[in-house]
């Protein structure tokens, strides 16, 4: 688990409502040398019928689209908000999840990101480019040695997940029809190692089916299922 | 010996050789077919190539079926055709330069290697290969919003992700005439290479496996799969949170648009067909480092998902 942020830089212009920096954790600054490179902002939109299967969850498949011009559909000016590239985005039937959900994400609460930054779900982080680096709050870039490697915390990125299906779903319940076309494409990866007896690819099929949801494994698969579901 | 030596010696003190980088070998996709029809489409570039311009609009025709009717009954309710559009706006980009007159002169003392004698056309070739690495990184880019998915979060790809992603784009009639490219990072071609040594039986002895294992890849082509799909072992796939977000793209997955820059007459201009110039180079004396001369690429470029049945991602655990 990451130490708790500290105030570092802040990012080079303003940004908008919604788009500010957020404090990047204390252990990137104190690794000694400073992260390299620049990444753009982004947002993330959603689909109800763009589900996948996560940890034994169903959850949604976040479509992300980067503050990068001429990206995606986005304008010269959208170098802060991807606009274009969501408006086209939107056509097809995607929403914009809000930037005020709160989930937990290294042990901790993003309501804090939001009261800092207005977003929960982006960081930004000061690097050797002016423009520094924004990241999805459960990947903390941290420089080692001249690598940038890039722990993740899978659970917070979850619980972010389970809270957009939560607001996407506004107080329904998810069909059971898009969770079935979410489970087939894994199930169909599955049953590809059926009948294998090498230990490498059995402990690969395990690991695919661990991501189904406990009560929708299919019986040919369940003896591959995590015991403890 | 002794001679021999010398002169090696000397060749190798005076070789000025490009640097070995992973950018330079991933450019290999630029010229797929894939790539090169997508560029042939686009606005600016497309006359330069061959082909011409398209700004597309999408109009979902010939999907339904008629309805039973009698004679005479009350005319069917029509279906709307509402076009989609896709119109990528182009933005401009600039790669800079600066080159101290001391390190020019070094350079052109040396310069009897691979790159050309006067250093500054090496420079106007490097803003080619800069205009190709941005093309790619963006298409690539696009993989993060695409709505269809091969391989699963968190786990790693295996050869039958590769398969049905291939295969559900072959479904919705994506793939045309010049196929599909895919790419991913070297961790997904490795996920992949170990998940058929490991299946056994008729995988592993498959033709294009055995292709696979004995060809290896070369300047970021690793092999071509199902008959149609070329992969790709690309560094710019972008990644998320975790996850690698590759890419399999037909042709009309991905509309560019450039824009033809109005230049002075004394710029240096790399290309002027199809109406215009489409990479500005203007050599210059820089004016924030003294005694130096400053190199600027400029072009302008935009791409955007055209049709989302012809993108998707090719997601994988990322460690």
């Amino acid at each position: 688990m990451a130490t708790k942020p500290q105030p570092a830089g802040t990012p080079p212009q303003a940004p908008p409502p919604g788009m500010g920096p957020a404090r990047p954790p204390s252990s990137q600054m104190a690794s000694g040398s400073i992260l390299r490179g620049y990444r753009a902002s982004f947002v993330f939109l959603s689909r109800l019928d763009r589900l996948e299967c996560s940890g034994g969850l169903v959850l949604p498949d976040l479509a992300r689209c980067d503050a990068v011009a001429g990206r995606g559909g986005n304008t010269s000016a959208d170098t802060v908000d991807p606009a274009g590239w969501c408006a086209s985005m939107e056509r097809q039937g995607y929403r914009r999840v809000p930037d005020n959900l709160d989930f937990v994400c290294w042990g901790e609460s993003r309501a804090a990101a939001l009261a800092v930054s207005g977003c929960t779900y982006r960081d930004w982080y000061p690097t050797d480019r002016v423009a520094g680096l924004w990241s999805e709050a459960w990947a903390r870039p941290k420089m080692l040695g001249a690598i940038t490697r890039w722990p993740i915390d899978y659970d917070g990125k979850r619980a972010f997940q389970a809270e957009v299906l939560k607001w996407m779903l506004n107080g329904a319940e998810l069909d059971g029809d898009l969770i079935a076309a979410a489970c087939a494409p894994v199930i169909e990866i599955a049953r590809a190692y059926i009948g294998s007896t090498n230990p490498a690819t059995l402990g690969r099929l395990k690991l695919v089916v661990a991501q189904l949801p406990p009560d929708h494994v299919p019986p040919d698969l369940a003896p591959y299922a995590p015991k403890d579901n | 010996m002794a001679l021999a030596s010398a002169l090696t010696s000397t060749i190798v003190l005076k070789a000025l050789n490009r640097a070995i980088t992973s950018a330079n070998k991933n450019r290999a996709a630029i010229a797929d077919p894939v790539m090169a029809s997508i560029i042939s489409r686009d606005a600016t570039l497309g006359p330069v190539v061959g082909a011409l311009l398209q700004r597309m609009s999408l109009l979902d025709l010939g999907g339904g079926k008629a309805t039973a009717t009698a004679e005479g009954a009350a005319q069917l309710a029509s279906a709307a055709v509402t076009p989609t559009n896709i119109a990528p706006t182009p933005t401009r980009r600039e790669y800079a330069r600066d080159l101290l007159d001391s390190e020019r002169s070094q350079l052109a003392g040396l310069g009897m290697g691979e790159l050309p004698p006067d250093i500054l056309d090496a420079f106007v070739m490097e803003g080619v290969d800069i205009w190709g690495n941005t093309v790619l990184s963006d298409v690539l880019a696009l993989a993060t919003s695409a709505s269809y998915t091969a391989g699963t979060t968190g786990v790693a790809l295996s050869w039958a992700a590769l398969q049905n992603g291939y295969l559900d784009m072959v479904n919705r009639g994506a793939v045309g005439d010049a196929g599909v490219i895919a790419a991913v990072k070297v961790k997904g071609i490795k996920d992949v290479s170990n998940d058929v040594l490991s299946m056994g039986g008729a995988v592993q002895m498959a033709n294009q496996v055995q292709q696979f294992m004995e060809f290896g890849g070369k300047s970021g082509y690793i092999g071509t799969f199902f008959g149609n799909l070329r992969l790709y072992m690309l560094d710019d796939v972008a990644t998320a949170g975790g996850d690698d977000v590759g890419i399999m793209l037909a042709e009309k997955g991905v509309l560019t648009a450039h824009k033809v820059i109005p230049l002075p007459e004394s710029a240096i201009t790399l290309v002027q067909a199809g109406g215009g110039n489409w990479i500005s180079r203007e050599a210059k004396r820089s004016t924030t480092t003294s005694a130096s001369t400053r190199i600027e690429t400029a072009f302008w470029t935009a791409s955007a998902v055209a049709d989302p049945a012809a993108l998707s991602k090719i997601l994988y655990v990322t460690v």
